[in-house]
């Protein structure tokens, strides 16, 4: 299971998978390049009225940038702590 | 958006809420080409999101050619591949997708093919292969009788077209006139086609001191079985 943490910030969010090498791994185990460069993507929140629909459409961007998606197969969770 | 490398060598990118899966990828893609980083790019571009025109500006950067050219398409990048930077695997696809396609025009397939004449491996590849039309038959003729190499490629259209003749026909002549060719790849694919006699199957379950005899011979058998 490769896991997105996800940081409230005063600005924004950052998202961030939280072992990069457990996603390296998962990926390479199903025949996907993985990124060689670590990535945590930054939103700034413009809206702070954004409400829990547009943060799950951005979230699910992010997994796709990630190629967290179903097509790969990779479980994934995104744990706001 | 804005990409930054920070302390612990995450790099950070920026984005507006909303931003696409495809406007990431475009973003942290230009950072890394901007530095001609090949090694970051390589995931890129076997990325499912990666949008065409990144794809496109790697391709002009002559980074990651080897990915690229390992990619289906889109069938911009094949031709950037093909024609400028004369990569071999995308000029064999352009140049089997435009012969074998009855969708593709045969005016672009006589063009193609006259621009990469030169290339023996490109006309080997298409003698193994049926030609969408007979107008595009021709123009691959025209430019085979021109190259040196041009009898040993006739030798192997000529086996390639009795192969499929031989896994088609069901003319009792035709099958008896290929299977005395005694070419190998003939053979196997008689020994397949529901439409050949029981005698020949019979003959063709006993080859010997034949390539593939041992598949042919179960062909054959498994053929003669299904009678």
């Amino acid at each position: 299971m490769v896991t997105i943490r996800k940081c409230r910030e005063r600005m924004g969010l950052m998202y961030e998978i939280e072992d990069f090498e457990i996603y390296r791994r998962a990926l390479l185990e199903r025949g996907i390049e993985p990124p060689r460069n670590r990535y945590r993507v930054w939103v700034a929140q413009c809206d702070p009225d954004a409400n829990d629909q547009s943060e799950s459409a951005w979230e699910e961007q992010i997994q796709r940038f990630f190629e967290l998606t179903p097509a790969s197969d990779v479980p994934c969770r995104i744990v706001d702590p | 958006m804005s990409i930054a490398n920070v302390h612990d060598e995450a790099i950070t990118i920026s984005a507006a809420p909303g931003a696409s899966a495809a406007a990431l990828i475009r973003d942290v893609a230009r950072q890394h080409m901007a530095v001609g980083n090949a090694d970051a790019l390589r995931w890129l571009c076997s990325h499912p999101d990666t949008p065409e025109d990144v794809l496109l500006e790697i391709c002009d950067h002559g980074l990651c050619l080897d990915e690229l050219g390992h990619r289906r398409g889109p069938r911009r990048l094949l031709e950037k591949l093909a024609d400028e930077r004369h990569y071999p695997e995308a000029i064999i696809s352009l140049a089997l997708e435009l012969y074998v396609s009855a969708l593709e025009p045969e005016g672009a397939f006589a063009a193609f093919v006259g621009r990469h004449a030169d290339h023996a491996w490109v006309l080997e590849s298409l003698a193994h292969k049926e030609a969408s039309s007979p107008e595009k038959e021709a123009a691959y003729s025209l430019v085979l009788n021109a190259h040196p190499e041009a009898a040993r490629m006739r030798t192997i259209q000529d086996s390639c077209r009795a192969e499929r003749r031989a896994r088609q026909s069901n003319d009792p002549a035709e099958i008896e006139s290929l299977y005395a060719t005694r070419d190998p790849a003939v053979w196997r694919a008689l020994a397949g086609n529901p439409a050949t006699p029981n005698a020949l199957l019979a003959e063709l379950a006993k080859a010997r001191d034949i390539q593939c005899a041992r598949e042919t011979r179960n062909l054959a058998a498994d053929t003669l079985s299904r009678r």
